[in-house]
Protein backbone atom coordinates (compact mmCIF):
# COMPACT_ATOMS: atom_id res chain seq x y z
CA UNK A 1 0.00 0.00 0.00
CA UNK A 2 1.46 3.68 -1.05
CA UNK A 3 -0.10 6.36 -0.06
CA UNK A 4 -0.63 9.15 -2.95
CA UNK A 5 -2.59 12.37 -3.34
CA UNK A 6 -5.11 12.61 -6.63
CA UNK A 7 -6.56 16.14 -7.72
CA UNK A 8 -8.43 16.11 -10.31
CA UNK A 9 -10.42 19.02 -12.31
CA UNK A 10 -14.24 18.77 -13.16
CA UNK A 11 -15.91 20.83 -15.53
CA UNK A 12 -17.65 23.91 -14.47
CA UNK A 13 -20.81 23.83 -15.74
CA UNK A 14 -21.96 20.82 -13.19
CA UNK A 15 -24.01 21.63 -10.33
CA UNK A 16 -22.93 20.31 -7.18
CA UNK A 17 -24.85 17.12 -7.48
CA UNK A 18 -23.38 16.80 -10.72
CA UNK A 19 -19.74 17.26 -9.50
CA UNK A 20 -21.03 14.86 -6.11
CA UNK A 21 -21.79 11.90 -8.18
CA UNK A 22 -18.37 12.17 -10.04
CA UNK A 23 -16.47 12.35 -7.37
CA UNK A 24 -18.70 9.75 -5.97
CA UNK A 25 -17.97 7.31 -9.12
CA UNK A 26 -14.21 8.45 -8.54
CA UNK A 27 -14.02 6.79 -5.00
CA UNK A 28 -15.91 4.26 -5.79
CA UNK A 29 -13.40 3.18 -8.32
CA UNK A 30 -10.88 3.59 -6.01
CA UNK A 31 -12.56 1.57 -3.11
CA UNK A 32 -13.04 -1.27 -5.87
CA UNK A 33 -9.09 -1.51 -5.88
CA UNK A 34 -8.87 -1.76 -2.08
CA UNK A 35 -7.91 1.40 -1.90
CA UNK A 36 -9.19 3.82 1.44
CA UNK A 37 -9.59 7.44 1.32
CA UNK A 38 -7.32 8.94 4.22
CA UNK A 39 -9.47 12.47 3.24
CA UNK A 40 -11.14 15.00 0.94
CA UNK A 41 -10.85 18.40 -0.09
CA UNK A 42 -13.15 20.65 -2.69
CA UNK A 43 -11.48 23.60 -3.45
CA UNK A 44 -14.25 24.82 -5.02
CA UNK A 45 -14.97 26.37 -8.14
CA UNK A 46 -11.48 27.77 -9.50
CA UNK A 47 -10.22 30.09 -12.26
CA UNK A 48 -7.86 28.05 -14.69
CA UNK A 49 -4.78 29.58 -15.10
CA UNK A 50 -4.93 28.95 -19.00
CA UNK A 51 -8.08 27.43 -21.07
CA UNK A 52 -8.83 23.39 -20.90
CA UNK A 53 -11.30 22.30 -23.22
CA UNK A 54 -12.57 25.71 -23.71
CA UNK A 55 -13.74 25.79 -20.00
CA UNK A 56 -11.89 28.87 -17.89
CA UNK A 57 -12.40 27.43 -14.58
CA UNK A 58 -13.33 24.00 -12.89
CA UNK A 59 -13.91 22.37 -9.62
CA UNK A 60 -10.75 21.04 -8.19
CA UNK A 61 -11.17 17.97 -5.79
CA UNK A 62 -8.17 16.63 -3.82
CA UNK A 63 -7.79 13.18 -2.22
CA UNK A 64 -5.47 11.73 0.17
CA UNK A 65 -5.88 7.96 0.11
CA UNK A 66 -3.87 4.93 0.34
CA UNK A 67 -3.99 2.38 -2.70
CA UNK A 68 -1.52 -0.95 -3.89
CA UNK A 69 0.21 0.44 -6.84
CA UNK A 70 -1.13 -1.95 -9.34
CA UNK A 71 -4.22 -0.22 -8.40
CA UNK A 72 -3.28 3.18 -9.96
CA UNK A 73 -3.70 2.09 -13.33
CA UNK A 74 -7.60 1.15 -13.09
CA UNK A 75 -8.04 4.58 -10.98
CA UNK A 76 -6.09 6.42 -13.57
CA UNK A 77 -8.12 4.66 -16.33
CA UNK A 78 -11.59 5.73 -14.62
CA UNK A 79 -10.52 9.45 -14.97
CA UNK A 80 -9.78 9.32 -18.18
CA UNK A 81 -13.36 7.68 -19.35
CA UNK A 82 -14.82 10.37 -17.63
CA UNK A 83 -15.91 13.36 -20.02
CA UNK A 84 -16.38 15.43 -17.06
CA UNK A 85 -12.64 15.44 -15.85
CA UNK A 86 -10.74 17.89 -17.25
CA UNK A 87 -7.47 17.14 -15.76
CA UNK A 88 -6.09 14.49 -13.20
CA UNK A 89 -2.82 14.47 -11.38
CA UNK A 90 -1.50 11.48 -9.06
CA UNK A 91 1.32 11.84 -7.05
CA UNK A 92 3.01 9.25 -4.25
CA UNK A 93 3.31 11.01 -1.46
CA UNK A 94 6.98 10.54 0.76
CA UNK A 95 9.24 10.61 -2.42
CA UNK B 1 14.91 37.91 -20.60
CA UNK B 2 14.29 40.53 -18.06
CA UNK B 3 18.31 40.96 -17.61
CA UNK B 4 17.66 42.16 -21.21
CA UNK B 5 15.17 44.40 -21.06
CA UNK B 6 16.90 45.77 -18.02
CA UNK B 7 19.42 46.55 -19.69
CA UNK B 8 17.71 48.23 -22.87
CA UNK B 9 15.79 50.20 -20.53
CA UNK B 10 19.15 51.46 -18.86
CA UNK B 11 20.86 52.26 -22.20
CA UNK B 12 17.51 54.45 -23.33
CA UNK B 13 17.73 55.96 -20.38
CA UNK B 14 21.39 56.84 -20.81
CA UNK B 15 20.36 58.12 -24.33
CA UNK B 16 18.00 60.36 -22.61
CA UNK B 17 19.81 62.04 -20.07
CA UNK B 18 21.87 64.20 -22.74
CA UNK B 19 19.24 64.79 -24.60
CA UNK B 20 17.87 66.04 -21.55
CA UNK B 21 21.48 68.38 -20.98
CA UNK B 22 21.33 69.50 -24.34
CA UNK B 23 18.40 72.80 -23.76
CA UNK B 24 21.19 73.67 -21.22
CA UNK B 25 23.92 73.48 -23.69
CA UNK B 26 21.68 75.28 -25.37
CA UNK B 27 21.19 78.58 -22.85
CA UNK B 28 24.77 78.91 -22.75
CA UNK B 29 25.24 79.74 -26.39
CA UNK B 30 22.91 82.40 -25.84
CA UNK B 31 24.43 83.96 -22.96
CA UNK B 32 27.57 84.07 -24.94
CA UNK B 33 26.23 85.81 -27.96
CA UNK B 34 24.41 88.10 -25.79
CA UNK B 35 28.26 88.90 -24.22
CA UNK B 36 29.09 89.23 -27.57
CA UNK B 37 26.60 91.57 -28.15
CA UNK B 38 27.45 93.95 -25.70
CA UNK B 39 31.49 93.08 -26.45
CA UNK B 40 30.90 95.24 -29.78
CA UNK B 41 29.14 97.73 -27.99
CA UNK B 42 32.26 98.23 -25.69
CA UNK B 43 34.39 98.61 -28.74
CA UNK B 44 32.21 100.85 -30.56
CA UNK B 45 32.33 102.97 -27.54
CA UNK B 46 36.31 102.92 -27.25
CA UNK B 47 36.46 103.60 -31.01
CA UNK B 48 34.39 106.68 -30.48
CA UNK B 49 36.16 108.26 -27.67
CA UNK B 50 39.61 107.25 -29.58
CA UNK B 51 38.15 109.53 -32.23
CA UNK B 52 38.24 112.35 -30.06
CA UNK B 53 40.94 111.12 -28.30
CA UNK B 54 44.00 110.94 -30.91
CA UNK B 55 46.99 109.77 -28.74
CA UNK B 56 45.12 107.74 -26.12
CA UNK B 57 43.60 105.55 -29.34
CA UNK B 58 46.36 102.89 -28.76
CA UNK B 59 45.41 102.60 -25.12
CA UNK B 60 42.16 102.77 -25.67
CA UNK B 61 41.68 100.15 -27.77
CA UNK B 62 44.04 98.80 -25.57
CA UNK B 63 41.96 99.14 -22.41
CA UNK B 64 38.26 98.11 -24.78
CA UNK B 65 40.08 94.95 -26.09
CA UNK B 66 40.78 93.81 -22.58
CA UNK B 67 37.32 94.83 -21.22
CA UNK B 68 35.81 93.51 -24.49
CA UNK B 69 37.54 90.27 -23.68
CA UNK B 70 36.98 90.56 -20.20
CA UNK B 71 33.27 90.72 -20.42
CA UNK B 72 33.46 87.71 -23.13
CA UNK B 73 35.37 85.91 -20.73
CA UNK B 74 33.28 86.69 -17.50
CA UNK B 75 30.23 85.56 -19.49
CA UNK B 76 31.98 82.50 -20.93
CA UNK B 77 33.59 81.23 -17.73
CA UNK B 78 29.66 81.74 -16.45
CA UNK B 79 27.47 79.73 -18.60
CA UNK B 80 30.60 77.01 -18.38
CA UNK B 81 30.64 77.45 -14.89
CA UNK B 82 27.15 77.16 -15.42
CA UNK B 83 27.25 74.42 -17.43
CA UNK B 84 29.76 72.18 -15.62
CA UNK B 85 27.54 72.74 -12.28
CA UNK B 86 24.20 71.60 -14.42
CA UNK B 87 26.55 68.78 -15.26
CA UNK B 88 27.58 68.16 -12.27
CA UNK B 89 24.11 68.36 -10.65
CA UNK B 90 22.10 66.76 -13.13
CA UNK B 91 23.75 63.09 -12.33
CA UNK B 92 23.26 63.43 -8.71
CA UNK B 93 19.80 64.32 -9.29
CA UNK B 94 19.35 61.62 -11.93
CA UNK B 95 21.22 59.45 -9.09
CA UNK B 96 18.37 59.89 -6.38
CA UNK B 97 15.24 59.93 -9.15
CA UNK B 98 16.54 58.61 -12.17
CA UNK B 99 15.10 55.70 -13.47
CA UNK B 100 18.18 54.67 -15.03
CA UNK B 101 20.73 54.88 -12.58
CA UNK B 102 18.48 53.95 -10.16
CA UNK B 103 17.40 50.66 -11.67
CA UNK B 104 21.67 50.01 -11.88
CA UNK B 105 21.89 50.45 -8.48
CA UNK B 106 19.01 48.00 -7.93
CA UNK B 107 20.46 45.58 -9.93
CA UNK B 108 23.66 45.79 -7.94
CA UNK B 109 21.80 45.51 -4.33
CA UNK B 110 19.85 42.28 -5.64
CA UNK B 111 23.12 40.74 -6.97
CA UNK B 112 24.87 41.23 -2.98
CA UNK B 113 21.71 41.68 -1.07
CA UNK B 114 20.90 38.12 1.02
CA UNK B 115 17.52 38.29 0.59
CA UNK B 116 17.04 36.34 -2.90
CA UNK B 117 13.71 34.99 -4.10
CA UNK B 118 13.78 31.93 -2.49
CA UNK B 119 15.91 32.81 0.83
CA UNK B 120 12.86 32.38 3.19
CA UNK B 121 10.96 29.34 1.64
CA UNK B 122 11.22 26.31 3.87
CA UNK B 123 11.62 23.05 1.99
CA UNK B 124 8.61 21.70 3.49
CA UNK B 125 6.65 24.73 1.75
CA UNK B 126 7.52 23.42 -1.82
CA UNK B 127 3.88 21.88 -2.85
CA UNK B 128 2.38 21.82 -6.58
CA UNK B 129 -0.83 23.43 -3.86
CA UNK B 130 1.28 25.89 -3.02
CA UNK B 131 0.86 28.52 -6.00
CA UNK B 132 1.49 31.40 -3.77
CA UNK B 133 5.11 30.42 -2.92
CA UNK B 134 5.91 28.91 -6.22
CA UNK B 135 5.02 32.10 -8.21
CA UNK B 136 7.62 33.55 -6.83
CA UNK B 137 10.08 31.47 -8.73
CA UNK B 138 8.80 32.39 -11.78
CA UNK B 139 9.35 35.39 -14.20
CA UNK B 140 6.04 37.37 -15.01
CA UNK B 141 6.27 35.25 -18.69
CA UNK B 142 5.95 32.37 -16.18
CA UNK B 143 9.08 30.85 -16.61
CA UNK B 144 11.20 29.38 -14.04
CA UNK B 145 14.11 31.35 -12.39
CA UNK B 146 17.48 29.64 -12.54
CA UNK B 147 19.52 28.99 -9.48
CA UNK B 148 21.32 32.12 -10.31
CA UNK B 149 18.01 34.36 -9.72
CA UNK B 150 16.31 31.74 -7.33
CA UNK B 151 19.93 30.88 -4.98
CA UNK B 152 18.30 28.04 -3.51
CA UNK B 153 20.01 25.17 -2.87
CA UNK B 154 20.09 22.62 -5.71
CA UNK B 155 17.74 19.81 -4.20
CA UNK B 156 15.35 22.58 -3.41
CA UNK B 157 15.50 23.98 -7.02
CA UNK B 158 14.77 20.38 -7.76
CA UNK B 159 11.71 20.42 -5.64
CA UNK B 160 10.87 23.86 -6.76
CA UNK B 161 10.70 22.83 -10.70
CA UNK B 162 9.25 19.75 -10.08
CA UNK B 163 6.31 21.33 -8.23
CA UNK B 164 6.06 24.40 -10.64
CA UNK B 165 5.33 21.83 -13.47
CA UNK B 166 2.92 19.65 -11.57
CA UNK B 167 1.01 23.14 -10.69
CA UNK B 168 1.07 24.35 -14.32
CA UNK B 169 -0.53 20.57 -15.23
CA UNK B 170 -3.01 21.55 -13.16
CA UNK B 171 -3.74 25.03 -14.64
CA UNK B 172 -2.51 26.20 -11.07
CA UNK B 173 0.27 28.27 -13.12
CA UNK B 174 0.60 28.95 -16.51
CA UNK B 175 2.59 27.63 -19.05
CA UNK B 176 3.43 30.71 -20.74
CA UNK B 177 3.31 34.39 -21.48
CA UNK B 178 0.06 33.79 -23.83
CA UNK B 179 -2.05 32.04 -20.93
CA UNK B 180 -1.71 35.04 -18.99
CA UNK B 181 -2.80 37.48 -21.61
CA UNK B 182 -5.83 34.93 -22.30
CA UNK B 183 -7.22 34.75 -18.84
CA UNK B 184 -5.73 38.26 -17.90
CA UNK B 185 -3.87 37.27 -14.46
CA UNK B 186 -1.35 35.12 -13.03
CA UNK B 187 -1.35 31.43 -11.25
Amino acid sequence: MNTYELVYIIQPNLDDEGVKAVDDRISQAIGGEDGTIASTDHWGKRRLAYPIKGHFEGHYILHNLSMPPTAVQNVERQLRLSEDVLRFLFVRVGD
Amino acid sequence: MSDENKVTEAEANTEEQPAAETPTGEDAPVQEESAAENAPQAVADTDGKSDAEAPTEPEAEVVAEPVAEAATDSAGPESDAGGSQQEQTAPTFNRVEGPAIFNRAKQGNQRRNPRHVGNDVRIDEIDYKNVQVLSRFVDNYGRIHNRRKTRVTAKMQRKVTRAIKRARHLALMPYTGEHIRITGRRG
